[in-house]
This record gives structure tokens, C-alpha cells and sequence, in this order.
């Protein structure tokens, strides 16, 4: 039986020369899902998906895809994992070269007229304005849609996207989201989502992974809230979070440490009859998401220059009249807070 | 200055009226710069791409010789493969010398460093992107390798150029290897060494608008290529 | 794909192009191989004569034209089957280190000594001798050849005939190492004297219309005689050199029929050579 999980990462660590790139003790991703990857530049989000596609091997631990140990150019690797760089790197051929360029190698040349016109027409490009093209025809964000259409043309079973959508037009980066997502639902591809933007990866991804300097917690909703930290002497430390407002947790290992908060910790009700000191932060909800998985709406809050996310069901959302613009309060216990 | 504007009459004119010598001259340029450019390109290819993909020990010590073999001038090639086959010389058998082989060998010597340091450097500026990008739409190996040679073809087209501009317009060798022999190794330059040596200044200046017209019409085809 | 085509039938092309005219002309690059000296050549005698010698005889013969000393030099090295050069002395050395068989006079020219129509040192009429130590007297301007050509040769043989070492360190005496019309070019500059071969001379004169600046001054010494002579390769030194053949060409050379064509041999209506064969 084939494994339910595309990857299994088993305490993976990954180093360029003496510098500690990645270190995910444990990582799983199921076939057919979305999972996004957050976190700022050089934490290791680039170097996680080149692991996926074995174009690199971690020096310890292992990788496991289908449930197997994998390697580069082996046929159900090459033919089945297809990561779109971050700058997309176009062949100086035309648009359809480009594109049928993969499955003129797995040589299944009938059809692949009618593959590249599919794929093309599922990123917003006609076949017609735009096949015969040549590579220093496009606009940017033309260029990233054509590398896009180049992978779906080959119908993988594992697509990665390492910031698909950072320096493109709004229509491109629209394009390029519908037919990522087209792809996980006309064929189970399981995506693979590095992005800057939050309420993006919120609203499509079934679960997000954050990173900080190459360390990696369990997948899930959370807000990331980057130092610095000012440490008092009553052992809580505060970040100052911008328009004079402050988030308190207790010792950070580092003064730059990165503190992690679930969404489910971030509550729209004070807590009752505690005596623990509480965050108490204002912010104006930005974005309202349904989470397919659990029913719940995913909001975005922006407090100071931080976004924060928390997890309300439904019900309290239409009670209170949540709505985007709305001001809210929000409370969080500092021991919510775990360190990466 | 005046024998510059009669030089470009002339050339117009020795052009025209189809004067044999002249002609002669062109065609012996450009069959021995075209064998020594192939020659070079079949020879510096591989070697720059070698240089260019692999990482090894002595490679910039390698870097640094080739760049030196970039000056080396083209008196002193002449005089190495006349040494060497000049028929005391260990390949006198093979008749090469006042012939255009012998003056292809010297070309060929003289393109090589060019063709290959322009290759590696080609090859070098590859985008890193390009080999995962490769990988990541299925290609092996032998894909990567085909296609990146393809991918840097204009930076190749380049070197190739830059190599027949270089053996075209050289005459140290011609004139040593060749010998200057009327209608057989007489190439452009060595024409207009023994005209200027004549004092006849005007034919000199007419051949030289010669040559530059072919180098013009070398590039021009080159950019045409591009465009395509 | 339709380009890839393309390119590679244009390279094709270009291949054939290149490689069979290559490998004819390689192919038809036998016969008798000549090193000459540049006068030989530049003066167009040998594109006028060469052309009669293969009617005659059939042999194709090619030529190099460089200074004596490096003509001598492929002679040695078996590089050409034989020479058309003019420095007896040298050519009797030569022939006695063994590398060149059969020495053959042909023809002569002379040099001369050209400077400036208003002569300031004052040479005009005396014979060789006298004027070099005229010049060397007044301190007046000497362009050399300075390239071990072999009229280069000769100037340092009349220098030497004057008793007296070569002025090559006197600031007076310039070494041009250019070829002889070059030569003329700079002396007319500096406004000195040189020494020329009569036939670069009537050269000059006609590029200048007839109005040239500088003049002949010293003429028909006896030690002025330019001397020609067809050496053939010692085939003892160079088992390989066509030494039938080169004999056949020195044959012709001094036969009646070259002989009358040498005497004929006009440039801008004056002769350049005196056949002289014996």
C-alpha cells in the first residue's frame, strides 16, 4: 500500500560548509495537501524545498517520499517533483518550448500539444498570443506564468512553489493561485507553498510550517512574533510591536529569539478569574478566512505592525460582528509563547 | 593622408572589377580563418566547458596560464610551429610549412586560448538557477548537459566570432608559416605587409577596407543569428 | 528543431568550404619551393618571369619573398628548394658550410646613394669611400636598413671598406629596420642620406612625380654592384630538397631566353636588372 504521507522528513540536518541551514527534527506532509512555509529571508525555506526535490541531500537524516528513500534522477523523482524557483529561470526558446520542454523528456510526445495549450490556458495565457513567443517577450509576471504552466503541463504529483507570487502583477498572481490550486484539485498534487503572505497561505494551505533559522515547529496556525526582546528584571521581556503597543513573554533565550504563539492562544475574551498577567493588545481585523478543515473562520488582526492570527468559530463571529476594519482587543497569556 | 581617401577608392575599385589577386587574397583569409576557427571551437569547446563547469584543484592557476596564452603574439606562435614543422623540425614530414594547414595550425594555436577562456567564462555565468530549474521539470544528466550548452549558444556564437576576428586579422603568423606565396598563402594581411613594404600606402589602406568590410559583414550575420 | 536544422547544414557547409579547397591547395602544393629576397619580388620581375618558366619547363614554382639572412636561413633548414638571393659573400659561406650547391650569377642592379638635392655635407660625385667619410665628417644624417637585409649587407660592407667601424652607436646613424621604401620615407623626413637599390629608387621617383627630394648623389663605384646569384639547396644536407628541378630553374635563369626577358624588364620605362650569366 502506498504511504498517506508525500514526505517524511526523520531529524533532518542540513549544512552548507560549517553553517547549520536545517534542522527539522520531524516533519510530515500528507499526499494531496497544502502546506504553506513562513518565515523571514535565510531561515531555510529555500533550502527546504531544494531538499524536496533531491536536488540536495541532507547530511543527516532522511527524507522519505511515497514512503521510500529517494534520490535525484531516480524515475519517480525526476518525473514526479517539480519546484518553481523563485525567479523563474525561462529557456531562451519560445513559450511552448518552454513549456513542453519536460514532457519532451518523458517522451510522451503525442499529446503534448494539447498538454502545453492545458497547461498554458490554466494560467491565463492563450495558446495562440502566446506559443510562439520568445522568452524576452514576456512581462514578469508572464515569464513566472509560463514556468508555472511549464510544471503543470507535466501533471506532477508534488508541486513546490517557492514565492510564486513575490514580484508579479495582481492578475499573475491571481493566475498562478487558481491554477496552483487547480492542480491539487483536477489531480491530488500536493503543494508546497513558500510565501511572504500570510492571508494567502491562511486561506488555501491546510497547515503552515514556520521557520527560523533553519528550525521548524509542528505545522499549524500561528503568529510569529520576531524580537527584539528587552528583557526586565522580573524575568518578562517585551517586543515592542509598534504604535506604542507591547507583547510580553517570559525569558526569551536570545535577545533576536523568534516566539512562536498558536492561533487558539489568542483569544477575543479577557480570561476568567486569572491571576496570571495577560497581553492586552489592540488591533483592526484585516482578513476573515474560512479554514476548511475545521470550520472555523481564520482572522487576521493587525496589531501595531505585527499580524496576528487567531481562531474563532463561526458563531462568535456573527455575534460580535467581526468584520474587516473592525477594532478588537485581544488577550494572550506570555506562557502561551514558545520559543524557536 | 591623401593615399587614405585613394585606399578607399581603390578598394571600391579593386572589389568591382573583380581583380583576381585581390580575390585571390580574400579567399585564402577566409578558408584558412574559417578552418582555424572551427579547428579552435572543436579543440576550446570541451576544454571551456570543462573549465568552466568543474571545480578543481589548479583551476585559477589554470585561469592564469590560459590568460597569458591571450597575449601571447602572434610573431611568436609563428615561430613555434615553424620550429615544429619546418622539415628539420619533428613534423616536417606532413609538408605543412608555406602551406595554409601549417598556417591553420598556428590560428588554431593562437583561437584556441580565446575560444576556451570565452567558453569558460560563458559557462561560468550560467545561471545557477537554470541546472534546478532542469532538474525540477525532469531532465538527467544528458538533458542538463544539452541543454545548457544550447542555453549559453550566443555567448558560444560570441567566442566564435571574437576567435575569426582575431585569426582573420593576424599576420605574424601568415607571414612566418605561410611565407606571403602569391596566390596560394598570400591571405589580406600578409597582402597589405608586403604593400605597405612596397611603399604602395593606397593599395595597403584599399586592402584593409577590405578586411574590415568582411569583419562587418561576419558580425552583421551574427546579429542576424540572434534575431532568429 | 527547424533552426537546430539549419545550423547545423549552414555549418556543414561552411566545413566543406573550408576543408576541400584546403586539402586541394594542400594537394597542389608540390613543385619547386624558392626563397628570395624582397627586390625580387616587389619589383613584379618574378610575377613577369615565373609565369614563362612554368610554360617552359612545366614545373610550378612558388616563391617566399623575405630578407637574404632568413632565406638562407630555410635554405639551411631544407624549408625551400632553392634561392634567388643577393649577398656573394654570404652565399660563398654558405656554400662552403655545405648547405647550398651551385652557385650561379644571373643578373646584378646597383645601389646607390640618394640624400637631399641641396647635399649639406656635401658628398655629390665622390666616389663610395669618400663620401661615407664625408657623412661621418659632418656628423650628417645615415638612415640604415638596420634589418640584416641584403642590401642592409652591403651598407655595412661599404662602411667596413672605409676602414673604420660601423657608426651604429653614433647618434647620427639611424637604423629604420623597415623595408627599403620605408626606408627612402624616413631619410626624406629626417632630410639625411641612405643607401637604396637603384630599382626602390625609381620606385620613389615615381611616387613623387618626378619631383622626388631626394637625389642620386653617388653612383657607379664598382663596390656598388648589387649581385644575383640562383643557389640550389645541397641535397647532401637536404635529401629531400628537389635539387633536378632546382637545377633545371637555374638552368632556365641563365639561359638566353630569361636572360632577354631580364634585360627587357622595364619599370616605369627604365630597366632594373642587367642579365649577366655566363
Amino acid at each position: 500500500m502506498k504511504s498517506p504521507l508525500a514526505y517524511h522528513f526523520n531529524q533532518v540536518e542540513h549544512y552548507y560548509g560549517t553553517n547549520k541551514a536545517l534542522d527539522i527534527k520531524e516533519l510530515a506532509i500528507p499526499r494531496g495537501s497544502i502546506t504553506g512555509i513562513a518565515g523571514p529571508n535565510g531561515s531555510g525555506k529555500s533550502t527546504l524545498l531544494k531538499l524536496m526535490t533531491f536536488a540536495e541531500s541532507p547530511r543527516f537524516g532522511e527524507i522519505l517520499f511515497n514512503g521510500k528513500k529517494e534520490h535525484l534522477f531516480s524515475p519517480s523523482v525526476r518525473f514526479e517533483i517539480s519546484l518553481l524557483t523563485q525567479k523563474p529561470y525561462l529557456l531562451k526558446r519560445t513559450v511552448f518550448e518552454n513549456t513542453a520542454y519536460g514532457l519532451k523528456i518523458r517522451k510522451n510526445s503525442k499529446d503534448i500539444r494539447a498538454r502545453v495549450e492545458e497547461a498554458l490556458s490554466k494560467v491565463g495565457l492563450p495558446f495562440e498570443d502566446f506559443a510562439k513567443r520568445r522568452w524576452h517577450q514576456l512581462s514578469g509576471g508572464e515569464a513566472q506564468r509560463v514556468a508555472l504552466a511549464a510544471r503543470l503541463a507535466l501533471h506532477p504529483q508534488v508541486l513546490l512553489l517557492d514565492e510564486p507570487t513575490a514580484s508579479v502583477d495582481a492578475e499573475s498572481a491571481a493566475r498562478i493561485r487558481d491554477a496552483s490550486l487547480a492542480a491539487r484539485r483536477d489531480w491530488g498534487t500536493t503543494l508546497v507553498i513558500v510565501s511572504h503572505d500570510p492571508q494567502w497561505l491562511n486561506e488555501i494551505s491546510d497547515t503552515t510550517l514556520h521557520l527560523f533559522e533553519g528550525k521548524a515547529v509542528k505545522p499549524g496556525r500561528n503568529t510569529m512574533i520576531p524580537g527584539p526582546w528587552t528583557t526586565q528584571p522580573n524575568h518578562m521581556a517585551f517586543c515592542d510591536l509598534g504604535g506604542g503597543q507591547r507583547f510580553f513573554a517570559p525569558d526569551p533565550p536570545a535577545r533576536d529569539a523568534m516566539g512562536l504563539i498558536s492561533a487558539h492562544d489568542i483569544k477575543l475574551d479577557p480570561p476568567e478569574k486569572s491571576r496570571e498577567f495577560t497581553n492586552q493588545l489592540e488591533g483592526i481585523v484585516t482578513h476573515l478566512v474560512l479554514d476548511p478543515k475545521t470550520a472555523m473562520v481564520i482572522a487576521s488582526i493587525r496589531v501595531g505592525d505585527l499580524m496576528v492570527i487567531t481562531l474563532i468559530d463561526q458563531q462568535t463571529v456573527a455575534a460580535s460582528g467581526l468584520y474587516p476594519g473592525r477594532v478588537v482587543t485581544l488577550f494572550a497569556r506570555p506562557s502561551a509563547v514558545t520559543w524557536l | 593622408m591623401e593615399f587614405i581617401i585613394s585606399g578607399v577608392v581603390q578598394a571600391i575599385f579593386l572589389l568591382a572589377s573583380g581583380d583576381s589577386s585581390t580575390w585571390s587574397a580574400v579567399a585564402v583569409t577566409l578558408k584558412v580563418s574559417t578552418c582555424s576557427m572551427l579547428m579552435s571551437m572543436a579543440a576550446g569547446l570541451p576544454c571551456g566547458f570543462l573549465i568552466g563547469y568543474f571545480d578543481f584543484r589548479g583551476k585559477r592557476a589554470l585561469r592564469t596560464v590560459l590568460d597569458t596564452m591571450l597575449a601571447l603574439p602572434t610573431v611568436f606562435i609563428g615561430l613555434l610551429v615553424y620550429a615544429f614543422i619546418s622539415n628539420q623540425g619533428p613534423l616536417g614530414e606532413f609538408n605543412l610549412l608555406f602551406s595554409l594547414g601549417g598556417i591553420a595550425v598556428g590560428q588554431t594555436l593562437l583561437a584556441f586560448p580565446i575560444v576556451t577562456a570565452l567558453t569558460a567564462v560563458t559557462i561560468e555565468a550560467i545561471d545557477p538557477q537554470l541546472k534546478l530549474t532542469l532538474i525540477s521539470l525532469g531532465a538527467g544528466k544528458k538533458n542538463i548537459l544539452a541543454t545548457c550548452l544550447w542555453e549559453v549558444r550566443f555567448g558560444i556564437l560570441a567566442a566564435a566570432v571574437t576567435a575569426y576576428g582575431r585569426v582573420m586579422t593576424e599576420v605574424g603568423i601568415s607571414m612566418m608559416v605561410g611565407g606571403n606565396i602569391k596566390w596560394h598563402t598570400r591571405t589580406i594581411t600578409t597582402a597589405i605587409a608586403l604593400e605597405t613594404g612596397k611603399g604602395m600606402f593606397a593599395n595597403g589602406i584599399a586592402l584593409g577596407v577590405v578586411l574590415i568590410t568582411i569583419a562587418f559583414g561576419v558580425n552583421l550575420s551574427l546579429s542576424f543569428l540572434r534575431k532568429q | 528543431m527547424k533552426k537546430t536544422r539549419f545550423l547545423s547544414m549552414a555549418l556543414a557547409t561552411l566545413m566543406l568550404f573550408t576543408f576541400l579547397p584546403l586539402s586541394n591547395a594542400m594537394a597542389s602544393e608540390k613543385g619547386l619551393m624558392m626563397a628570395t629576397t624582397t627586390s625580387t619580388d616587389n619589383t613584379g620581375l618574378l610575377d613577369y618571369l615565373m609565369p614563362q618558366f612554368k610554360k617552359d619547363t612545366g614545373i610550378a614554382i612558388k616563391w617566399t619573398a623575405t630578407g637574404t639572412g632568413k632565406a638562407l636561413k630555410l635554405g639551411q633548414r631544407c624549408d625551400v628548394d632553392v634561392l634567388l638571393v643577393h649577398a656573394p659573400p654570404a652565399e660563398k659561406k654558405y656554400i662552403d658550410a655545405g648547405y647550398g650547391k651551385n652557385r650561379r650569377e644571373i643578373m646584378y642592379n646597383d645601389f646607390v646613394i640618394i640624400g637631399p638635392d641641396t647635399d649639406p655635407a656635401g658628398i655629390k660625385g665622390k666616389n663610395v669611400r669618400d663620401a661615407l667619410e664625408t657623412i661621418r665628417k659632418n656628423k650628417a644624417t645615415f638612415v640604415s636598413r638596420g634589418d640584416d637585409s641584403g642590401t642592409n649587407k652591403k651598407e655595412k660592407l661599404l662602411w667596413n671598406a672605409t676602414g673604420k667601424p660601423l657608426p651604429e652607436k653614433e647618434n647620427w646613424y639611424v637604423q629604420a629596420g623597415q623595408g627599403m621604401l620605408s626606408t627612402i620615407n624616413v631619410t626624406e623626413e629626417r632630410q639625411g642620406y641612405t643607401m637604396t637599390d637603384r630599382g626602390t629608387y625609381i620606385k620613389y621617383q615615381s611616387q613623387k612625380q618626378d619631383q622626388p627630394m631626394l637625389k642620386v648623389l653617388v653612383q657607379g663605384d664598382a663596390i656598388l654592384l648589387n649581385q644575383y646569384s640562383v643557389v640550389g639547396v645541397n641535397p647532401k644536407n637536404c635529401p629531400n630538397a628537389k635539387y633536378a628541378l632546382a637545377m633545371e630553374f637555374s638552368d632556365w635563369m641563365a639561359g638566353p631566353r630569361a636572360q632577354k626577358l631580364i634585360g627587357e624588364f622595364r619599370l616605369l620605362g627604365k630597366p632594373l636588372f642587367t642579365p649577366n650569366a655566363k
